[in-house]
This record gives C-alpha cells, structure tokens and sequence, in this order.
C-alpha cells in the first residue's frame, strides 16, 4: 500500500514546502544577485544535488510510511537539513550581507535536522523490533519481499521449492500437504476479485494460526496452499490437517455488503517426502492427488461437506 | 474475396476481454489512467455503447496489464473470468446444447471472443485437437501471456460446461515457465513444453455431453443479435493463412494478387502485423507436415510429396529447421 503525501501527511507535506519557500524568500529578499564570472558551477552542482537527494528521500518516506512518530521525525529532520542546503545553494547566485543572524540560520538547521533524524531512526528501531515480532509467523527464515506473495502474505511456491530442497537433505521425515479451497473459482465469480482475494488472505491467516512455528506455509497458485512441516510424522501431519479443516470449516467469513456468512470446505492431501524426490516431483505428485480426488467427487457427485 | 480485419480496425466492443482486464486491474488497485496510458483507449470510451476498439489497442492494453500487474497469475485470473463475459457472442457459447456446438460457435464468433490467435480442429483417434496460431506477431512474453489467458479461459469453459472433472492436454511451442505451478493449478497437469506446435487436445466424447446451462431459447436469441453485427470473418493473417492453405504453392504476387494488393503493399500490411511472407509459408508447410506425419500417420514420402518437395533429404532438412526435429523423432 501506498500513501498520498497530500492527503495521509498533510501537515507533513505543507511544512517540507513552508520549508523550501521560506529558504528561497529570505535568499530573495535579502540577497544581491552575484555577477556571471564569480558563480561557481562545480559548487552549485554538488550543492544542488544534496538538496535534490534529499527531497528525494523525503518523498520516499512520504509515500511509503504510515502517518506516526517515526516518519514525523524522520521527515522533520531531513526537511530542517534540506533547509539549510536550500540556503547553501542559492548563496551561490545571491550576495548575502554579512549578518550574525543570517549564518545562525543558514549554518544551525542541518545539525538539528541531523539529530531528529537520528532521533527517528531510533525509533524506526524500536517500531522494527515490534513489526519483526509481529511477522514472525511469516517470515520466519528470511526477509525478501518478492518472495512474498502480495495478496495473502505468506511465501510463494517458489520459496517453498527452495525450503523443500535443503529439508530434503536432513535426515528426519519431511511432509508436504496441500489445501485446496472448495468452489473458490465459484465465489470470485458471485462476490468479486477483492472479496475473494481478502477471503484468501484470511484463510492463509487461520492456517498460520494453526501450524506450529516449524511449518512453512505458502499460497503456491490460485486457492491452493502448501504446508511444509519438517521433522513430522504422518500421524501428526493428518492430525494437523484435521484441525485446519475443521477451523476452516467453522470459519463465517462475512462477505462485504451482502451480509452472507459463507463457510470454506477444503480438499487435502498429505504425502511423505522420499530422499530421492526433488521438490517439483513432490508438488506434483501432491497437485495429481488433489486432482484425483477432485475427479472423484465430480464422478460420484455426492456431497461431502 | 472474404472481407478481414486488419490490426488497426475499430470493430472489437468493450464487453468482454476489455472490460475484464479493467475489472480486475482495478480489484487489485491498479489505477485506471495508469492501465490506459499508451493504449489510446480513454475512460469515456469504456462507458460507451457505439465506441469500438481495435485489435491494436487490445493488445497494447494486455501488454499494460501484465506488466502493472506484475503477479504470475493475472493472465490465468484474467482467462478465467472470460467465462463470465455477458457479451452476446460469450452468451451464445455458453448457452450452447453441447459442448461441441459451443466450440463451434466460439470459432463462429472468435473475431470477438479470441481474435488474437486462429485455430484448426481436428478428430483423430477417439481425440478431438485445436492447434493454434498467432493472429499478429508479438514478441515472446506477450505471445505466452496470451496463450496462458487463452488456454485458462479455455479451460474454465470445459469445467463450466462439463459436468464432471475434465481433462485437457496443453502443448507449448515455449520452454517450461518459471511459474509453472500456476500453470499445474489452473490447467492441470496435463502439461508439455517445447513442443513443436501449440495445440489443446480434449477426449471425443466430451464434445457430446450436453451442458448443463444450455437454454434453446436463449443461445438463438444471442446468435441472432451476433449475425446483426458481424460481417468480417477473418483477422488479416488468418485470411492469408487460409488462403495459402487452399494454394499450396502460391507465390507473394499471386496471394497479393488475391487481396488485391500490390505486392509492395501487401507486404507492408503483413509487416505492420510483425509478419513476414516466408515465415507464414513455413508455418503452414509445418503444420500440414506435423498433421499428416502425427494424426494422420502418412509416410515421410507421403508428406514430402504433398507438401511439393523434390526429395525426402531436402523435406527432412526443412522439417528439423522448423521444428528441431526430425519426422521420425515427432512420430516417436
């Protein structure tokens, strides 16, 4: 998600430009204009590309950080910086008079600039530690945003393939199991692409809920999950399975708008990893089982839930 | 003559694959003037009834939206929710008797319903086959972006309109995809890479079942709007292909001829569709070559003769050019 820095940050946002407009007035106001032959250009490119990078950075963080403490800190203090760096540059054009004051502005902003920053990248530490715990239950082994998949937030098939192949080199059993929403093609054609992808972010939500912190669980396409659960016996696994099953079945998700509680019933199916699989043989042979039993009851036609 | 649609006629609606790629930009927060930038398609356009696109800017839109979308599953979404296309030519097709009749009437109305690629068909060993080709030239990604919005709307279509759990065999031209896993879940496993043609291949008998949605009533309502609309029948490259189908031996002038073009022109017309004349020449001797040898089970002589070759050396040589294999190598 991305934030509008006029509408999320206002009062951020007009202050940056307050800044900026109050550095070229008083230069303006104050300043002579410099004769062509003593303006330094190598000074005003360096100069000015300190400026340019830092409103950079200050938009960044606009667009990309809920309103809070932090980004107030942070996006102060860069501006309070950029303020002076305004100054610095627009001296190069303009002969400022030799004033006690003037240099107490243009020379003091940039060092608490400096500090409210560090103050808010203090706290930007504090905020992480919080967020990591937080996420811990999906990202429990490392940190790579396209590894993620965007709508549910769990790891993508891809990740999962990569787990698999280093788990299938320990020497304890490794499970694989695989969840297949029910008529879920059905339920995005009757409510809509957004419902349907908030219901699968709150499935993968209760299946975290119900894995323990070993399991790795990832969305690998459509309304299929996966479940890596390492060091496992299949007992355990099926057990677990259960109780997913059972969760989601008992799970209302209350569709928008239209006041329906609609109840999930999955497909599963668990195999046991063999040392001489690679991961793409396992998730096939687990999709070919979905798939037949999904044939099955299409052919038998009772229903099961 | 037969009357075509070039690349850049204005006769595609808004319903259907247009309205379905904004649909599902939007669900997934896309902007829309983000989408519609480059595309010559403004948001006014979408809301009228009279306007009409053409093949050039669906294009373009696709090409948009794969890359705004920028997740391995948005052409398979995209595919899937063609199915629910409320467009008179999808209503026709979904209210068809049989499936059979319903693939009959997608080739009837596919200037709007999938006109980015042309298909034959084929029965042959209790197996009925679509082989498919492009209809414009596109660069790789796109080519197989399309395919896969294709083959899953393909494939939604058979689970809509089957009863029970069907299966279909997906051959493509293209190496095994870095998403394959999307491809296993939307289209099952049925799955093969680095074929020498692109074709979809379902069981006989699934022609025959009848469609639990079919209303009489309803698909002759649809098919007599559709017949006020349409006159063209084919894309440009579809009408050429066809013709060099029938004239097996045709030259650049005569086919020119026949379209009454002069030859420099014609070949500015297959260049504004990334399409050259030898190109397509090969493509036909191709696939008339992998027809006989594979459905039909003709001799390497056979076919050789057929396709006007002057000796079975030469025909090996251009086969392997074509397709990276020898004849035996494909019947194997």
């Amino acid at each position: 998600m991305r934030f509008n820095p006029f509408i999320s940050h206002r009062l951020l946002t007009n202050s940056i430009i307050a800044m900026a407009l109050l550095a070229i007035f008083l230069c303006a106001y104050l300043g002579e204009l410099k004769e062509l032959q003593h303006i330094q250009w190598l000074d005003i490119i360096g100069e000015g590309g300190i400026v340019i990078m830092t409103l950079t950075w200050i938009v960044a963080l606009l667009i990309s950080r809920p309103p809070g403490k932090v980004t107030r800190y942070l996006v102060l203090g860069l501006g309070l910086f950029m303020f002076s760096a305004t100054l610095d540059l627009l001296d190069e054009w303009l002969m400022q008079p030799a004033q006690q004051w003037l240099s107490w502005i243009e020379s003091l902003p940039a060092p608490v600039g400096m500090l409210l920053t560090s103050l808010g990248l203090y706290h930007w530490h504090q905020e992480q530690y919080v967020l990591n715990k937080q996420l811990r239950r999906r990202e429990a082994h490392l940190r790579e945003h396209d590894k993620v998949c965007p709508v549910t937030g769990v790891y993508t098939a891809e990740y999962l393939q990569s787990v698999l192949n280093t788990q299938l080199k320990a020497p304890q059993p490794v499970l694989l199991a695989a969840i297949d929403i029910r008529d879920f093609a059905s339920f995005n054609n009757e409510f809509g692409f957004s419902e349907g992808d908030r219901l699968l972010r709150e499935i993968s939500e209760l299946i975290l809920m119900n894995c323990r912190l070993s399991d790795v669980v990832c969305r690998y396409a459509g309304d299929c999950f996966m479940v890596l659960m390492p060091a496992t016996s299949k007992q355990q696994g099926q057990e677990l399975l259960r109780q997913i099953t059972a969760a989601l079945k008992h799970c209302a998700f209350k569709v928008e708008g239209s006041g329906l509680a609609k109840f999930q019933c999955v497909t599963t199916h668990i195999i046991q990893a063999q040392k001489s699989d690679t991961a793409h043989m396992l998730m096939q042979q687990l999709h070919s089982g979905l798939q037949l039993q999904k044939q099955q009851r299409a052919t038998s036609s009772e229903q099961l839930c | 003559m037969n009357s075509y649609v070039s690349l850049s006629d204005k006769y595609l609606t808004a319903q259907g694959l247009i309205t379905a790629v904004v649909e599902l930009a939007q669900s997934r927060g896309v902007a829309l003037h983000k989408l519609l930038r480059g595309t010559g398609i403004f948001e006014q356009d979408l809301l009228s009834v009279e306007h009409c696109f053409s093949l050039e800017q669906q294009v373009k839109l696709l090409s948009q939206f794969k890359r705004l979308m920028n997740t391995p599953d948005s052409g398979f979404l995209l595919g899937s929710q063609l199915v629910n296309d409320s467009s008179s030519a999808a209503q026709s097709v979904l209210f068809s008797a049989k499936l059979g009749a319903a693939l009959l009437q997608i080739q009837r109305a596919r200037l709007q319903l999938c006109p980015l690629f042309f298909s034959q068909h084929y029965v042959s060993n209790q197996q009925f086959y679509i082989f498919l080709n492009a209809a414009t030239g596109l660069d790789d990604d796109l080519h197989n972006y399309i395919l896969e919005i294709y083959s899953a709307a393909f494939y939604s279509l058979l689970k809509r309109l089957s009863p029970h759990y069907p299966q279909c065999e997906f051959d493509f031209s293209f190496k095994r995809p870095r998403h394959i896993h999307q491809y296993e879940q939307h289209l099952g496993l049925k799955l093969r890479f680095e074929q020498p043609t692109t074709r979809w291949v379902i069981s006989k008998t699934l022609l025959r079942q009848a469609n639990p949605y079919a209303s009489e009533l309803r698909f002759m309502q649809a098919r007599a709007q559709l017949a006020v609309k349409s006159h063209e029948k084919y894309t440009f490259i579809e009408a050429v292909w066809r013709y060099l189908h029938t004239y097996n031996e045709a030259s650049l002038e005569q086919t020119a001829q026949y379209f009454a073009m002069s030859p420099a022109t014609f070949k500015r017309k297959l260049k504004s569709h990334n399409m050259r004349f030898s190109s397509l020449v090969d493509e036909q001797n191709k696939h008339k070559a992998i027809y006989l040898l594979t459905l039909r089970a003709k001799c390497n002589e056979h076919v050789a003769e057929r396709l006007a070759f002057y000796d079975i050396p030469n025909f090996r040589r251009a086969f392997k050019r074509w397709t990276g294999l020898t004849p035996s190598q494909l019947k194997v």
